[in-house]
């Protein structure tokens, strides 16, 4: 077929048409941005400023773990100069809970404290009624802290073990986790004995919370989820452990010794140095500073911040770091006291901040 | 406290030594408000190239209102027997009758001799124009017959035919054969209108074949091609036109400046030329393929986050793809042709090589259609000359100088080259249209 000219033209002007017509790619230069993470204020020696970017300064973000508690925590430093923010976890006593939903509610949360003050007893005493152990060696988290008694000083979930001598010098091991400075929210113990016929009665006694679901574990071996315990045991030392769910999502884990000799050695579970503790304010959600300056450090945790004031403007979700965790960005204005490490001297901390902390 | 000159210099090596900075977009806002404004004096760029180009698309409709008048005209070209206004309209057959009446009419006496020609109408420009010329030599033949002038039809005829070969050449290269064609005749006549030469003396008993020759030479010749009298004269005429398709080649100086790199372009297109006596108007539309090799952009910017990174991005324009207007208007002189007009043009496209620093989206890639960095628009002012190498092919070459900045300097590494000029050589073909 023979094209003529109006064919060529029509040609070309949809040639043309289709090439101008075609999709067109995009090209993302990337720009410049503000700083994310920075802090500007005074302490003692003078203002500062931190940029995160700037003069090699970074904001690291992690997660610490103190005495089994989460710290989530935020360090924004350069060569010379750091500060550092955690934030202590809580509700620990539930079993699933959210700690982004506590710490972005909580716009004014107070600042942690410590003395070195005890805040909770481990006393043979005060299991042994009868008078059948020789000696209790206490272990904590597989540390041996002490013989009969112990003390414990800082908040903290503990694995607690006793290593029980009896007066025949039998000997036992048993161990209870401890909620020490935070905040319970359901409490109970194992209430159990070995009669005559040489049958286990075992209860959960003193719920403050309606419990829904326990398991017996008789010697690491589950036996029952029967509220009440009944079953006969052999003639000897015991481990019974009890895992307890309650009502409001509360789970807790005891664990007592029963001995079924009809010898009385029996051994009652660790509640008792949780309701004995001393009843310092509680830790969940509290905040902890310190600060690197000219090679000194500032703690805000033996600092009396009983006045001090932290005032959340804002939390939003930055992004992740590189474990992969989410990264939550805080901005607050801070009024804080920081006691300096060596020579125990404290000078106050006012700053305004936006802080990355790692919050899983 | 004073600063000792150490002290001083010591402040700035440190400050000097520093490796980074911080990145203010600020401060480049504030550098561009320093700047004068520009682009202040483009519209008079657009006011004279719209100018023209009106001038250009109008020109060819007062064409067709002169067509209107054609009665009129040939009224006046039988009373007058103006030549170079019959010779225009040769192309059509009628009017070739026209010119074959005319030129046994001189005397008045021979208008019986009626060629019928009607037949002839279909044929192309070339049969019309043998079949003319033929026509022509009878018609003069028959006119010496007449005239009694026997003994010297022989050698007349000759001579007549060697000038009409003459013109019939001339014709060919000419590319616009009947016209100049029947000039040449109408120059034989003009001895009779404008001239006053006896018809003796053109036609002499004693059959001066020499003088006539001469005497038609002379007519042809002592035209200057930029003679004022002649342009009014062309001007006059009615149009012609015609439609040619073409090919480019280009090689200019870079858009922006420093560069020690050229850019070079490829084209095609299609066009017209309307055609008034020898001047040719030309509106055309090529598609102009250009290569470059120093639009670059170089962005650095320098992100913050749980530190910071400076990340670099290099983005270099290789090619452009524009859509170029031809407009211009020129004067044919012979095989020759000058030109001047203007290249509009509008960037339709581009391929963009992207290299990006690792970790960033896109890496290396190509992209098509990227023209945040070229301005769409430009405007070419030329000059031209043309040569017929053959009836239906021209080579010539343009000259041009981009008026309007080419790239928008926050995309590219420089600055806009002030009047880039390059050179354009082209190989165009007219199109011969049937219907």
């Amino acid at each position: 077929m023979r094209m003529n000219f109006k064919h060529t033209l029509l040609l070309c002007f949809a040639g043309i048409l289709l090439f101008t017509s075609c999709k067109k790619d995009q090209i993302e230069i990337p720009q410049s941005n503000d700083p994310i993470f920075r802090a500007d204020g005074s302490m003692t020696g003078g203002d500062f400023s931190i940029v995160a970017g700037d003069n090699n300064a970074y904001m690291y973000t992690m997660t610490c773990e103190e005495n089994g508690v989460n710290v989530f925590s935020g360090k924004l430093s350069d060569d010379e100069f750091s500060i550092e923010m955690g934030v202590y976890d809580g509700l620990l006593d539930f079993i699933n809970h959210e700690a982004l939903a506590h710490i972005a509610n909580n716009v004014s949360p107070t600042f942690a404290h410590s003395d070195d003050q005890p805040i909770a007893e481990l006393n043979k005493a005060w299991l042994d009624d009868l008078q059948n152990v020789s000696q209790i060696n206490w272990y904590v988290n597989s540390t041996l802290v002490g013989v009969n008694v112990a003390y414990i000083y800082e908040p903290g979930i503990y694995n607690v073990c006793a290593m029980v001598t009896f007066n025949d010098n039998s000997t036992i091991e048993y161990c209870n986790e401890l909620i020490i400075g935070y905040e319970k929210h359901a409490s109970c113990s194992i209430h159990s004995n070995v009669n005559v016929a040489g049958e286990l009665i075992a209860s959960i006694q003193g719920a403050t919370t309606q419990v829904s679901e326990v398991k017996w574990f008789l010697d690491d071996y589950p036996i029952s989820t029967d509220l009440y315990l009944n079953l006969p045991v052999t003639p000897e030392l015991h481990r019974l452990k009890a895992q307890i769910t309650f009502a409001n999502g509360v789970s807790r884990t005891k664990v007592a010794i029963v001995d079924g000799t009809l010898y009385n050695r029996d051994l009652s579970d660790f509640s008792i140095f949780e309701e004995n503790q001393v009843q310092n304010p509680y830790r969940d959600f509290n905040v902890k500073m310190s600060v690197m300056r000219n090679g000194k450090n500032y703690y805000s945790l033996p600092a009396d911040n009983s006045s001090s004031m932290i005032n959340v403007t804002g939390i939003e979700f930055y992004r992740n770091n590189t474990a992969g965790n989410p990264v939550y960005k805080v901005s607050a204005n801070i009024s804080v006291m920081l006691q300096e490490a060596v020579s125990l001297k404290e000078s106050p901390l006012n700053m305004s901040m936006t802080f990355g902390v790692e919050i899983p | 406290m004073s600063w000792t000159d150490k002290e001083i210099d010591k402040l700035f090596q440190k400050e000097a030594a520093k490796q980074t900075f911080e990145y203010n977009d600020a401060y480049w806002k504030e550098m561009e408000a320093m700047l004068p404004a520009s682009k202040k004096g483009d519209y008079l760029w657009f006011l004279t190239s719209g100018i023209f180009i009106a001038l250009l698309f109008v020109t060819p409709f007062m064409g067709v209102l002169n067509e209107g008048k054609s009665a009129e005209v040939k009224a006046m070209e039988e009373n007058s027997i103006e030549p170079m206004q019959i010779a225009e309209n040769s192309i059509n057959s009628n009017k070739v009758v026209k010119n074959s009446n005319k030129i046994n009419g001189l005397d008045g006496s021979l208008t019986e001799i009626k060629m019928n020609n009607s037949k002839t109408e279909n044929h192309s420009v070339d049969d019309q124009n043998n079949s003319q010329v033929s026509e022509n030599k009878d018609a003069t033949l028959n006119h010496f017959k007449k005239q009694n002038v026997t003994p010297f039809v022989a050698k007349q005829n000759s001579s007549i035919s060697s000038v009409l070969a003459v013109v019939n050449e001339e014709v060919i290269t000419e590319n616009d054969q009947v016209r100049v064609q029947v000039e040449s005749e109408a120059s034989l006549r003009e001895n009779a209108s404008l001239l006053n030469v006896n018809k003796e003396e053109l036609f002499p008993e004693a059959g001066d074949v020499d003088d006539l020759e001469l005497h038609d030479v002379a007519l042809l010749n002592t035209r200057s091609p930029l003679d004022l009298q002649s342009i009014s004269y062309d001007l006059s005429l009615p149009w012609s036109t015609s439609f040619y398709v073409e090919a480019n080649a280009g090689l200019g100086q870079s858009l922006i400046t420093p560069s020690v790199n050229n850019s070079h372009y490829l084209g095609a297109g299609v066009g017209t030329q309307f055609r008034k006596g020898r001047i040719v108007f030309t509106t055309g539309a090529n598609f102009i393929w250009s290569h470059h090799k120093d639009l670059q952009l170089t962005r650095q910017a320098k992100i913050y986050g749980f530190g910071s990174e400076v990340v670099q991005s290099h983005i270099n324009y290789s090619e452009l793809y524009r859509i170029e207007a031809n407009l211009n208007v020129g004067y044919s002189f012979g095989r020759h042709n000058l030109n001047i007009g203007i290249r509009p043009s509008y960037l339709v496209g581009t391929k963009v090589k992207v290299t990006q620093d690792e970790g960033l989206e896109g890496g290396n890639r190509t992209v098509y259609g990227f023209t945040e960095g070229i301005n769409r628009w430009g405007l070419k002012p030329s000059f031209g000359y043309g040569f017929d190498i053959s009836r239906n092919l021209t080579l010539g070459v343009n000259v041009s100088t981009q008026v309007l900045t080419s790239v928008n300097e926050d995309f590219i590494n420089g600055v806009n080259n002030k009047f880039p000029i390059d050179g354009q050589i082209y190989l165009r073909k007219t199109l011969r249209l049937r219907k």
